[in-house]
């Protein structure tokens, strides 16, 4: 063995754990190494000055022995809790003396969730109140009679089918949160159509710029009333827009930008309320002058397509939208489909190959107008993940993603973000690895102790075995930020934060750590 | 483990609310309680405290001891617990670092007095003690444990690893590091100190 293989295991060797061959080949190196011999002399050396200060100078006075004795008899009675009401009661006592002996913080701390909580359940109860007004309020949306109709057809007008916003029904929720289509109302939908498409004549040249146009502003380019920044609820119930024969292609195209951008926008998640989706499709069959099957027919693959994200049939779901590239490309809705198509493949399939592809295309493929700042956001940060991380088939990737998923527990994901870490190295995903695994034992309220001091332990050896200045600098700011925001240490988060802003004064973690570190100071936290 | 010799049936007494059999009991492990106590607090008031609370808990809960033969490893719990309550409450996790540390030299390392104590050689030692207690209780909650019940207290790994309630790896780990910070902490003293590991 050599000194670097002795002093490895050094400690275990002291500590007379090893295997007997081990030991052999230990002690034969010792016996002519000094200085590894010489650590051996500073543990033993080491054990005993710690033994010997263990012993207390002199022992307290039989004053002080009396008086605890005497404590102890007036603050309670031995008592064994036989009946299994007793024993609760006992569990719960001890439950309350364990709160009740922490600082009072804690107490206040609980008083201002639970008023938090409170007040959060008759905000959203009252938020639920408006927001099923509007929809009680909103039971039919007559259309008004189409003036080429009112012509054309004078016993008969565009009908005014029952537009429905169907009210939200508990049942009308998928267990994941997201809308369940109604069969029906595709049924209605699909008999609207064929009436509209009965009722519609030929083009006209009739002027239709009479029809009534609620509470729109104008868009620059196409001249067509823009609906952006209004809200979803008044969108939906004031969409009606005028097209003129001449302008047909251009007002098409925007409502086909418009519905989609509406539906899509602001959100998140993807998968969009398709009952919304119907509704548009019905109102653009009303507001074109032919019932243009091949964008409707287009427009309900997509539905398809978002209905089997929906289900989990994410194979069925890339076929649709595949299908929709296909039938329009370079379309919005081509777009989108590309776009759907490749977060499918990213977060649930795990072809990151085809994700890279889909993404790549999203950008070079199509206009820069189509895609919104936070759908760009979102592609520009997967291409580079994708790319930097391709190596081991996106092994680390997969982990990451994997630790992410709903379909681990937290020890799981712990587990997987450590292996990430520690099999590899320099990938670019340490630091976000890195971040998930503080967050979540700060977040996890069922995070035992142990297993909060395992992650400090676990930070702090990683720290050591880094090279890269920054990495290190933060798996010292996660380790203060553990002891501030899950231990409530604060003097040990004071220490921990004045050693991040050491190690680099100039970094966005110092600064950070600069901002704690003065906060602390302002709240009298100080060393001790 | 610090052998207390206690007699099940004066545990089984005082489980059947028998005050004087209680009196027996502490008179009988008082000392080597707090010496325990001190041993991992390495401060004279805060042993005191944790003292106070170990004794108030031991009356109050000898009753839901199911095994007297086990009293000393449920004793040994309440010790550990009521350890770390106190430091987590008083918040006194704080590294010392070697510039903060007193000067001593190791001319003035004395554990026993082998020959009549003049007062200055009784202070310095005082001083020595204070300064090697001192650097035990600055190390981490866990690595500050995992040490003292391992090397003071002659612990297995698996029990260390029981009374903290983490693995036996994590255990390991945090004994070598609370050394290794020692060792550098304690350097004055510690002759052949190499920071090469």
């Amino acid at each position: 063995m050599n000194c670097q293989q002795v002093r490895h295991i050094m400690n275990d060797y002291f500590d007379r754990v090893l295997s007997a061959q081990d030991e052999n080949l230990v002690e034969e190196h010792l016996s002519t190494c000094q200085d590894c011999h010489a650590l051996y002399e500073d543990l033993e050396t080491l054990r005993g000055l710690i033994r010997a200060s263990s012993q207390p100078e002199s022992l307290p006075d039989d004053k002080f022995f009396a008086l605890a004795l005497e404590q102890a008899l007036t603050k309670g009675t031995i008592h064994a809790p036989h009946t299994l009401h007793e024993k609760i009661l006992s569990s719960l006592r001890a439950i309350t003396e364990s709160l009740l002996s922490r600082r009072p913080c804690v107490w206040r701390f609980a008083t201002a969730v639970a008023i938090f909580l409170a007040g959060f359940v008759i905000a959203t109860a009252l938020y639920r109140q408006d927001v099923w007004s509007v929809f009680r309020g909103s039971k039919k949306i007559a259309l008004p009679a189409h003036p080429r109709n009112i012509a054309s057809a004078p016993s008969s007008t565009i009908t005014s089918f029952p537009l429905t916003i169907p009210p939200r029904k508990s049942q009308d929720i998928h267990p994941s949160g997201e809308p369940i289509i109604d069969k029906s109302q595709k049924s209605a939908l699909e008999a609207a159509l064929k009436e509209a498409e009965k009722a519609g004549a030929s083009p006209s040249s009739t002027n239709l710029a009479t029809r009534p146009v609620w509470g729109l502003t104008m868009e620059g380019k196409t001249g067509v009333p823009s609906l952006e920044g209004q809200s979803p609820v008044t969108q939906e119930q004031r969409l009606l827009l005028v097209a003129s024969p001449a302008r047909q292609d251009e007002v098409i195209e925007s409502i086909q930008r418009l519905k989609l951008n509406l539906y899509i926008s602001g959100e998140n998640r993807f998968i969009p309320d398709l009952h919304k989706v119907e509704r548009f499709v019905a109102d653009i069959a009303d507001a074109t002058q032919e019932s243009d099957s091949a964008y409707i027919s287009n427009l309900m693959t997509f539905q398809e397509a978002e209905q089997c994200l929906v289900d989990k049939k994410y194979l069925c779901a890339i076929q649709n939208y595949t299908a929709v590239s296909d039938e329009a490309p370079g379309s919005l809705m081509s777009f989108l489909a590309e776009f759907q198509t490749a977060n499918v493949n990213y977060e649930q399939i795990g072809d990151f190959k085809s994700a890279l592809k889909h993404y790549q295309k999203c950008l070079e493929n199509y206009p820069s107008h189509y895609i919104s700042e936070e759908k760009k956001e979102i592609i520009l940060k997967r291409i580079d993940l994708l790319t930097k991380n391709s190596a081991d088939d996106w092994r680390p990737l997969r982990l990451f993603l994997k630790a992410k998923g709903s379909d681990v527990n937290s020890d799981q994901a712990v587990s997987l973000l450590k292996q990430l870490i520690t099999e590899y190295p320099n990938c670019s995903l340490v630091r976000d690895a890195t971040d998930a695994l503080a967050s979540r034992i700060i977040n996890d309220d069922d995070a035992s102790l142990s297993a909060v001091e395992e992650l400090i332990a676990f930070f702090q050896q990683a720290r050591e075995k880094f090279s890269d200045k920054y990495i290190q600098q933060m798996f010292q700011f996660k380790t203060a930020e553990i002891y501030y925001q899950k231990l409530r240490n604060y003097p040990q988060a004071l220490l921990e934060y004045t050693h991040v802003t050491e190690m680099n004064s100039q970094s966005d973690l110092a600064e950070k750590a600069r901002t704690r570190v003065n906060s602390l100071y302002r709240y009298g936290i100080k060393f001790r | 483990m610090h052998p207390l010799n206690i007699d099940p049936e004066v545990i089984k007494k005082c489980q059947s609310g028998d005050e004087s059999a209680f009196e027996v009991l502490y008179n009988s492990l008082k000392e080597n309680l707090f010496r325990w106590i001190f041993s991992l607090m390495r401060n004279y008031d805060d042993a005191e405290e944790v003292f106070q609370e170990c004794i108030i808990r031991l009356f109050r809960h000898i009753g839901s001891l199911r095994e007297p033969e086990r009293f000393a490893h449920w004793l040994y719990r309440i010790v550990v617990n009521q350890c770390n309550t106190h430091r987590v409450r008083m918040g006194r996790n704080v590294h010392i670092t070697l510039k903060e540390s007193i000067e001593v030299k190791p001319e003035d390392f004395v554990f026993k007095s082998s020959v009549r104590e003049n007062p200055r050689r009784s202070l310095m030692r005082k001083e020595l003690m204070d300064f090697i207690n001192k650097n035990i209780a600055a190390l981490p909650p866990k690595q500050r444990m995992a040490v003292l019940l391992f090397d003071v207290d002659g612990l297995s790994i698996k029990e260390v690893a029981e009374y903290l309630g983490c693995s036996e790896g994590a255990v390991k780990f945090n004994i070598h590091e609370g050394r290794k910070k020692l060792r550098i902490a304690l350097s004055p003293l510690v002759k052949n100190i190499s920071l090469k590991e």
